[in-house]
């Protein structure tokens, strides 16, 4: 076991399995020796540690992934690869500021198919929506002049409407 | 903490670049042209960060001639990859990105990194890109001997009687130009042959069945065609006289000979050169891509040919050369795509063929041949050169159907020495595969003085990297071919060197000329 320590303090005893899903804790782990003992987390609160740790007990017996893996994939096909699984979708519905805080944490702590679905459940959040929909989706101000909208309406055209 | 603030701190503006980076990643093409509508930090990011992501996306949804198309043309898959490996060897050399601004996204880098990515596709399935060899004769003296007994028969058949119901064998075509070719008579193709006269017509169709006069010391010349027969005529403009100087028959056109440069030549049984005449417009053939096409009486055929062994496609210097050219110029994009550039007089026009639904769509057309010279580009952009010293990329798109073609203006460049401009330009048609290829190399050698070099460092299709022997720098060229003939001369340093964009030399053009 490894003991995980949240920015707020919380403690959490996981499996050495589980914590290995990180690739970040795994090579502290094989730094450190078998005697880990507490591992401080300080850019991840326990709410966000806490749903992270479900995903990767969940995923524990996964295959991890290899280093470098993405390097020769192209991005045809990653874009092939837009559906999520259903643990995950279910997983991932949770509120926005939620879940950009899960997926900073996967980058933070390199855990690349949790970074992976985030990314994805984000993408699909975007996708079909309109520019306003958009902003409303995610908070996003306008900060364009009217005019500068219709310049950009304007180069945008050919990409719409196929 | 306040919803509020937590909101602030998290959006999808704010979340640290590498991951809306990755977050981006996972978006279509369309999602982040809407992302750019959002706001300016948005924007910013996908145009400055991530413009290789935002554009691969656009045009993986949106160009369905786009660049990879290039595969088809008749080049093993391993050839591609070599040449991928040595453009990319050449452009590791320059070592950093070079940022462009928005709209000349194109960079070096880009263009390296998408060029890699088509290519490890290419590698990881050679299969599905492997030209067909079902057309090609083989070259051995008992098939020569067969094929040449087959024409004498088909000859036959042809004169003798019209309603033979076989279909007759189609004649093919041997990849050495020395050799005694056979062309291809429309009649016998129906298997491969593909007429399009029946779908919209070409604008300029009566170009090509009467071909216009062109004016030689004071004898104006037209030829025409009535039938099968191939009619020159003559005027002489003093005296008002006309007369024909000359008939041929179609039919007895068996010979084809690719000359040097790139003209096809066809030669009667007489012996006549005919090639002036088809350039002339009453009878055309180009060979590009492992097609010919040709016109006959307003009709474009074309015919899956052979493989040459010159990789020099007389397309290549069609479209370089403009000048007072007449003829029919071919730039397939695809085996469904091709632009066809027609020209006649002091007239050209240019549409876009679609050969499953047969549409032809008009792009453009001028009354001067000087204005406008178009580049169908790597990354699917057209450019267009034009005289009044800019450049213009227009990014077509189909509707659903393919039956709609829309152009838009994706970039406009003022300036010809507009350093950006011409990086855009040259290194985005850059790949266009098989026909700068041999013009490059047929080049290379009047551009660089190759006694006072060590090695050639690299070489793509219109540029080289160079060692200079005498002062250990290595030398950029950059050939401009479609501009001035000329060609952009730089020391790779300039390009290590440089923060931001580079301002080149325009001491360092080389004006001489590449002929």
């Amino acid at each position: 076991m490894v003991t995980l320590v949240s920015s707020d303090g919380v403690s959490f005893n996981v499996d050495q399995k589980v914590a290995s899903r990180s690739a970040l804790i795994k090579n502290m782990m094989e730094d450190i020796g078998e005697d880990a003992g507490e591992i401080p987390v300080p850019n991840v609160s326990s709410n966000v540690l806490k749903k992270v740790i479900e995903y990767c007990t969940y995923h524990k017996d996964d295959p991890l992934p290899q280093s470098g893996e993405d390097e020769g994939t192209s991005a045809a096909d990653k874009k092939k690869s837009t559906v999520i699984d259903d643990w995950d979708y279910n997983f991932l519905q949770v509120d926005q500021e939620m879940l950009f805080e899960i997926i900073l944490t996967a980058n933070y702590l390199d855990i690349k198919p949790l970074l992976d679905v985030g990314c994805k459940t984000v993408a699909n959040m975007i996708k079909g929506k309109t520019p306003e929909e958009i902003r409303r989706t995610f908070n996003i101000a306008n900060d364009f002049t009217p005019e500068e909208e219709a310049q950009i309406r304007r180069e945008n055209e050919w990409a719409e409407d196929r | 903490m306040s919803l509020g603030k937590v909101m602030v701190e998290k959006t999808l503006e704010n979340i640290p670049l590498e991951v809306v980076s990755e977050i981006f990643t996972q978006c279509d093409g369309t999602s982040l042209s809407r992302l750019c509508a959002t706001s300016k930090r948005l924007r910013d990011i996908i145009h400055v960060y991530l413009p290789h992501k935002y554009y691969g996306a656009l045009c993986t949804e949106h160009l369905p001639f786009r660049r990879f198309d290039a595969r088809y043309v008749p080049k093993q898959p391993k050839e591609w990859v070599n040449e991928c490996s040595k453009l990319f060897d050449c452009l590791n050399g320059l070592n950093k990105p070079i940022p462009f601004c928005f709209d000349e996204y194109v960079s070096i880098w880009t263009t390296s990194k998408l060029l890699i990515q088509s290519h490890e596709e290419l590698a990881e399935t050679p299969d599905k890109y492997e030209v067909s060899v079902a057309d090609v004769v083989p070259e051995t003296p008992q098939e020569v001997e067969d094929n040449e007994s087959g024409q004498e028969d088909d000859e036959g058949s042809m004169s003798s009687d019209d309603n033979d119901t076989t279909q007759p064998e189609p004649r093919r075509l041997y990849t050495d130009p020395h050799k005694r070719l056979h062309f291809v008579h429309h009649e016998w193709l129906p298997q491969n042959s593909t007429p399009l006269n029946d779908s919209v017509p070409c604008r300029q169709k009566s170009w090509y069945t009467g071909g216009p006069p062109y004016t030689i010391g004071g004898r104006m010349e037209w030829i025409d065609s009535d039938g099968d027969i191939l009619k020159h005529y003559g005027l002489d403009l003093r005296t008002g006289e006309a007369s024909i100087e000359k008939q041929w028959d179609f039919r007895k056109f068996t010979e084809l000979f690719v000359h040097p440069r790139d003209r096809p030549i066809m030669i009667s049984p007489e012996g006549d050169i005919v090639a002036e005449v088809l350039y002339n417009g009453a009878y055309l053939v180009n060979f590009t891509k492992g097609w010919y096409y040709y016109f006959l009486e307003g009709v474009l055929h074309r015919v899956r040919g052979h493989v040459r062994q010159s990789s020099r496609a007389p397309i290549a210097e069609g479209l370089i050369d403009t000048h007072g050219t007449n003829g029919l110029h071919v730039w397939p994009l695809s085996d469904r795509f091709l632009f066809i550039k027609l020209e006649g007089g002091s007239m050209w026009c240019v549409h876009l063929v679609d050969w499953e639904t047969g549409l032809w769509h008009f792009m453009m057309e001028s009354e001067d041949t000087r204005v406008v010279i178009l580049y169908p580009s790597y990354s699917g952009i057209i450019y267009v050169h034009g005289r009044n010293d800019y450049v213009v990329g227009l990014m077509p798109k189909f509707s659903a159907d393919y039956t709609n073609l829309t152009w838009y203006e994706v970039s406009r460049n003022y300036g010809m020495q507009n350093t950006q401009s011409y990086y855009s330009l040259l290194f985005d048609f850059n790949y266009v595969p098989d026909t700068l290829t041999g013009r490059f190399a047929w080049g290379l050698d009047r551009i660089v003085d190759f006694e006072s070099v060590t090695a050639e460092v690299a070489q793509g299709d219109s540029y080289a990297m160079v060692l200079n022997n005498e002062d250990g720098k290595v030398y950029c060229y950059v050939f401009l071919y479609h501009f001035t003939r000329s060609a952009i001369k730089f020391i790779r340093e300039d390009l290590a060197e440089a923060d931001g964009s580079i301002t080149l030399d325009i001491n360092r053009i080389f004006h001489e000329p590449v002929q």
